[in-house]
């Protein structure tokens, strides 16, 4: 019974030293969703943009004033420019909430390697938000845009590159602890998701952007930042990074237009599945990509039924010539930039260990010389609920008057 | 000077005498003359010369008996001739009862007399004789008729509950059970009070040892008074200084017959609606007698749905507390802002909200049961403004940590246990200034003490988790599954 009441005793005393150790209120701490980057000579500038949660989710109380604010402070290392952040903002910053984190285009062409290391190494991170590149702007340029709907702009950034790369076959999600494995790795280059944003910018920072029905600025995501190790070293356009998506089995829903009888067919990608092979026949080396998608017809605008087998087969053949195309433009442009982006290495080190250990030492040169086999198989699975077009019908007619 | 108090030296030196009006003034010294108790005299003979005395307590006999039974048998029904007899002889009387179906035992002791009346006996003496002459007389006047159970309610199932008579009680028990092995032990506890204890057990079904541990615990109690199951419960429980409850109590009828057909033992206080259980283990307090009217599936779900509420009503607050002060980084962003949101302006951290508002409910809750019905509503409707919207309208409290805390109410009272609901009320408290401290290490810590500590608890030798530690194969299919009743092929043994 003593014993009991000693052990009673101390469990309470125990609980008064530690005094709540590194306890934080809600109302003593700011949540920060996005984390700009930029180098300002020498200097790390870092651009921190914090919520104000009662213009978010204050329900009755929302006011007019803006819901995000920005913070900017310069250091010689990114931990030392976010100290320096408390002399501006109003609580102390809490990462763990961090969405997205942007890179200026100067400073993704320098190098990121060396900001990397603070993001996964502090443990208030979660290590688990998203990467992307401002194209043709600092990071804290883009992070001056308001944008409607999602009060917070780095959910709106995240979610219309989500939004693109499931429907549009763009884009690539690449979040942080990807990005370091693929920065250090030898048989693989990264891609990041870039960004830029189109109007006027100074309008485009004011509250009033997000008040009109067309707003003044936007940010637009297309274009893909390709890195070699930690560098930017050039962009994919929109069609390159289509191409990159089928290669590396990245698109889950996508639409193709093809020529067919003097007008466009519009056909939506349902399903694709992306296998490599890498054939090693004597010395003879190649890249095999199987391609193999089900597609539907979204769109007929030209005078062309689908009533029987050849028709199908007509567009399925050029479904298939044009993500051949695609894709070949794909990997013309990252052997131009020296790249192997779509980890090419990276199947032949788990599949051909030998040959990679051949070839590691220059497989960027190796992988300019690789022959690539593209073999695309569509099928196509449904062709919507009417047979016959009758918008050509209207436009012959039209003709006739 | 009372007879009680000088109970060792008066004892020996009150005997009873031949006169019967002397032996009726002893009885009613050391009864302190009270005014309940009532005495009539009787002559027998036609001459007057010898009296008979009776004595009851009005409120405990039943007045029929006396005047149809014992008076008119003595008065109406005895002819001439053997009142003739008893005057002279004066002949055994209790042969003269029997004839008429009267149990009348003769006493020799003061003391054996005055307890007999205490039980609402009727005592007589006559003249001549040098003992008294108890008859049964108990009346039941003093109990209610069955009712509708008030505790345990449940939607489909026996409605009847126990009532404060112990007769009744057993008897309600022995309606469901016609075995000839359900056998019954008496025992009398208090040495004031005198209140009778039955325990019962289907012989063959129990274990022997069960049976002795518990003659032998009830055989321990030395104490005045008796007055609820609850007394009893204090005094044979395994575990004193334990949030949990070693005996289950029940009102209801069908949970103490099932519970003997398990293999357990019942024990019936006098005086209490309240029956109690022996021995009990934590899955019977996630269980309700309904759990085996019900169809399996819905049991089975009902049973799931206990135990969560088990554990929000547990961990509700101090995971939040924690959640909220120390392990942001958990809460999904939109959530926490949100959270964020409602916390500003709020002069009190989460620690301190979380124990004002518990509190303020634990006093309602507190005030809702004592308050008479008809003025209880007027608790809730002040519960629901102050609680609900007075505090988060004017920024003492946020609105999330109302419905935290109406989380935690409402799965408080989804145990079909009372006490077992205690319980977790006490052991929520812990957890909250566990998770103030510590955060979740804190309330992981406290999981941990539970663990233990529960994995030690014994109800009468049985683990008190069993059958999940130690863990018994056959017992799963009524622990958390509730298998259709066919699936359990033979008879248990307590579990």
């Amino acid at each position: 019974m003593r014993n009991k009441l000693l052990l009673v005793q101390l469990i309470i005393v125990l609980s008064i030293l530690t005094g709540c150790w590194s306890s934080r209120e809600l109302t003593d701490i700011t949540l920060a969703t996005t984390l700009g980057i930029d180098k300002i000579d020498d200097e790390f500038q870092v651009t921190l943009q914090v919520l104000n949660p009662n213009e978010i989710a204050g329900g009755t109380n929302i006011t007019t004033q803006s819901a995000i604010s920005n913070y900017s402070a310069t250091g010689k290392t990114i931990f030392e420019a976010l100290r320096q952040l408390t002399k501006v903002t109003p609580r102390k910053v809490f990462l763990s909430h961090l969405r997205l984190v942007i890179y200026g285009e100067e400073v993704a062409k320098e190098g990121i390697g060396d900001s990397l290391d603070f993001l996964v190494r502090d443990h208030e991170l979660r290590t688990d938000f998203m990467v992307i590149v401002a194209r043709g702007s600092t990071a804290e340029q883009l992070m001056t845009i308001f944008t409607p709907l999602e009060k917070i702009p780095a959910n709106k950034v995240i979610s219309s590159i989500e939004a693109t790369h499931d429907f549009l076959g763009i884009g690539k999600l690449m979040y942080i602890d990807n990005l370091i494995n693929t920065v250090i790795s030898k048989s693989k280059q990264a891609v990041v998701t870039g960004a830029y944003m189109k109007g006027n910018m100074e309008s485009g920072s004011r509250l009033e952007n997000v008040e009109k029905i067309s707003p003044d600025a936007l940010v637009y995501i297309d274009h893909l930042a390709v890195f070699n190790s930690d560098q930017l070293i050039g962009w994919l356009n929109e069609e390159e990074s289509k191409g990159f998506n089928y290669i590396t089995d990245e698109v889950k829903n996508s639409l193709v237009s093809v020529k067919l009888k003097d007008g466009l067919l519009a056909l939506e990608i349902k399903k694709s599945n992306t296998s490599l092979k890498f054939k090693d026949n004597k010395g003879k080396t190649e890249m095999h990509i199987d391609i193999s998608s089900e597609i539907s017809v979204g769109d007929v605008d030209t005078n062309f039924r689908i009533e029987n087998q050849s028709d199908v087969k007509q567009i399925e053949a050029a479904v298939e010539t044009k993500i051949k195309q695609l894709c070949q433009l794909s990997i013309d442009r990252a052997k131009e930039m020296k790249a192997d982006i779509f980890g090419f290495g990276e199947n032949i080190k788990q599949y051909n260990y030998d040959k990679w250990k051949e070839w590691e030492d220059d497989w960027t040169e190796q992988f300019i010389d690789l022959p690539v086999k593209i073999n695309v198989s569509a099928n196509l699975e449904n062709s919507g609920v009417i047979k016959k077009p009758f918008f050509y019908k209207i436009k012959e007619n039209r003709k006739e008057d | 000077m009372s007879f009680f108090q000088k109970k060792s030296d008066k004892k020996q030196n009150i005997n009873l005498t031949s006169n019967a009006a002397e032996n009726k003034q002893v009885i009613y010294q050391a009864l302190g003359e009270s005014a309940d108790i009532t005495s009539r005299t009787i002559s027998v003979d036609k001459q007057n010369q010898i009296s008979m005395v009776l004595l009851y307590i009005n409120g405990l006999v039943d007045q029929k008996i006396i005047q149809n039974m014992v008076l008119e048998t003595l008065m109406i029904e005895m002819d001439e001739q053997t009142k003739q007899e008893v005057a002279q002889t004066p002949k055994d009387i209790q042969s003269i009862y029997q004839e008429f179906s009267l149990i009348a035992e003769e006493l020799q002791t003061i003391e054996e007399l005055i307890l007999a009346i205490l039980n609402g006996d009727t005592v007589f003496f006559i003249d001549g004789k040098t003992s008294g002459f108890s008859i049964k007389t108990q009346g039941d006047q003093t109990s209610r008729g069955v009712q509708q159970t008030t505790t345990q309610q449940v939607v489909r199932g026996p409605k009847d509950s126990f009532t404060e008579s112990i007769d009744t009680n057993v008897a309600l028990v022995r309606k469901r059970i016609k075995d000839p092995n359900l056998w019954s032990k008496k025992k009398v506890i208090g040495s004031k009070t005198h209140t009778t204890v039955v325990y019962a057990y289907l012989n063959g079904v129990v274990s022997s040892d069960l049976v002795t541990e518990v003659e032998e615990r009830l055989s321990k109690i030395e104490v005045n008074s008796i007055l609820e199951s609850g007394n009893i419960e204090e005094f044979i429980q395994d575990e004193t200084y334990t949030p949990f409850p070693t005996v289950y109590n029940t009102e209801r009828p069908d949970a103490i017959a099932a519970g003997i057909l398990e293999g357990r033992i019942a024990i019936f206080v006098d005086g209490t609606p309240d029956v109690l259980l022996v021995p009990v283990l934590f899955k019977h307090f996630l269980q309700s007698p309904e759990d085996y009217y019900q169809r399996s599936d819905i049991a089975t779900l009902l049973r799931w749905l206990r135990t969560l509420a088990l554990f929000l009503s547990l961990l509700t607050p101090s995971i939040y507390i924690a959640l909220t002060t120390f392990h942001q980084e958990m809460i999904p962003t939109t959530l926490l802002i949100s959270l964020a949101a409602q916390r500003e302006g709020i002069p009190f951290p989460a620690f301190g909200e979380a124990v004002l508002m518990e509190i303020t409910f634990e006093l309602l809750r507190e005030a809702g049961i004592r308050l008479p019905t008809t003025i209880g509503s007027a608790i809730s409707i002040v519960g629901a403004l102050v609680l609900g919207q007075a505090t988060v309208e004017a920024g003492i409290v946020s609105a999330m940590m109302v419905i935290v805390v109406s989380l935690t109410a409402i799965s408080s009272f989804v145990f079909p246990s009372y006490n077992f609901g205690i319980s977790i009320r006490i052991l929520r408290f812990g957890f909250m200034t566990l998770a103030a401290t510590f955060g979740l290490f804190g309330i992981f810590i406290g999981l941990l003490l539970i663990v233990m500590h529960l994995v030690g608890l014994r109800s009468f030798g049985m683990p008190y988790l069993t059958p999940i530690a130690p863990f018994n194969k056959e017992a799963q299919t009524d622990t958390l599954l509730r298998l259709p009743i066919w699936k359990k092929t033979k008879q248990k043994k307590p579990n």
